[in-house]
């Protein structure tokens, strides 16, 4: 894996060509990754929250909102995007007994899909739900996601 | 916007005292719960980007295990959100203090260190708010807790997600608890509801007067 490393925030998203983007302890967080393999180029959004509609606050903690500009940058510097694929992961619940913070996993990974699902751009990959936190690294040279868990083995998707 | 509201020095000051006498209490309860000395360091009270919080106690990847609590105000039948509160380990504090409350060696924690870990943060906010009610003359109730242990990040987030949907910035009140003559050490850290600080702010100023 590339030296190269680039850490994406909560509320953050990073378009590139080159390196290993980062997103660290995930968890009702979800990571969106988004890659054109003929062009090799790429992107993360790290989203907290779903839907933005009647929110006035960080634009980018919300998966509509990130999505839409990580896709309008990547088709700026000249992605097509059919040739788009996505891999998302996160959206754990991390406190079981507690409704809100069992909700807000769900609900990122439902508008995640949803948004996509509207772009028309395929998820090839996923690792999402469950009651743990995750770590991903995101290879900008081959597309590939290195997803590690405190529980669980280390996978490449 | 509740969000762009900013507190005067004096203002802050005001919401650090009363927090320091809330963080005294939580000490003295730990105190008396692990029968031990606790050292508690002087609260800090500022205001901090959602997204910057975790940063206040480490890495993201980092080890913890966290307490989560919400807490509600109660003024006669209406309920109003105070804040989310957070009793975070660090490392293996979270074992080393659930060996020292029950004096065993366990090399891992399990469901009933868990469950001890939730009380311990029902009794630190507790004794916490109730040394607030004072100040603010109104009741506060404590939801049930919730608790993991994982990554720093990922014990954090769905907590700050509460708080994303009404604020670009949290007033943030935090301190931490060491135990004496142990590798113990825990972060205890209430972040205020945006929609609280008018009421806060007013109560302390008809105190003051």
């Amino acid at each position: 894996m590339s030296e190269n490393k680039l850490t994406i925030g909560m509320g953050e998203f990073v378009v590139s060509s080159s390196g290993v983007l980062e997103a660290v302890g995930l968890g009702s967080c979800v990571a969106v990754c988004l890659y054109d393999k003929g062009k090799k180029l790429g992107g993360i959004a790290h989203i907290m929250l779903g839907k933005s509609e009647g929110f006035d606050v960080n634009p980018m903690r919300f998966a509509d909102k990130a999505i839409d500009a990580m896709l309008k940058e990547l088709l700026k510097k000249g992605c097509k995007q059919n040739n788009l694929t996505a891999k998302i992961f996160g959206g754990a619940s991390m406190f079981s007994n507690i409704k809100t913070a069992m909700e807000i996993g769900n609900n990122n990974v439902n508008a995640v899909k949803a948004i996509l699902k509207k772009y028309g751009i395929k998820i090839i990959a996923e690792d999402t739900g469950g009651t743990h936190g995750r770590s991903v690294w995101f290879d900008l040279d081959n597309g590939k996601v290195v997803v590690s868990k405190v529980y669980g083995p280390t996978i490449e998707v | 916007m509740a969000s762009k509201r900013k507190l005067t020095v004096f203002e802050l000051d005001a919401i650090r005292e009363m927090a320091a006498v809330g963080a005294g209490h939580s000490s003295t309860a730990l105190s008396e719960l692990a029968k031990k000395q606790v050292i508690v360091s002087f609260p800090s009270v500022s205001f901090y980007k959602i997204e910057e919080i975790p940063s206040l106690i480490g890495k993201p990847y980092e080890l913890v295990t966290t307490v989560i609590l919400r807490i509600e105000g109660k003024h006669q039948a209406k309920r109003f959100p105070v804040g989310e509160m957070l009793l975070i380990f660090v490392e293996k504090s979270a074992l080393d203090f659930t060996n020292l409350l029950w004096n065993r060696e366990n090399k891992k924690l399990d469901e009933s260190d868990l469950d001890a870990l939730k009380e311990t943060g029902n009794i630190l906010s507790g004794a916490c708010l109730s040394a607030l009610t004072e100040y603010l003359d109104f009741k506060m109730v404590e939801s049930m807790p919730g608790a993991a242990t994982d990554m720093l990040g990922s014990t954090m987030d769905s907590t700050l997600a509460n708080l994303a949907v009404k604020t670009d910035e949290a007033l943030v009140f935090m301190t931490d608890f060491k135990i004496s003559g142990h590798d113990i050490k825990s972060y205890f850290l209430i972040l205020f509801d945006p929609t609280v600080l008018e009421v806060l702010v007013k109560k302390i100023k008809e105190k003051s007067q």
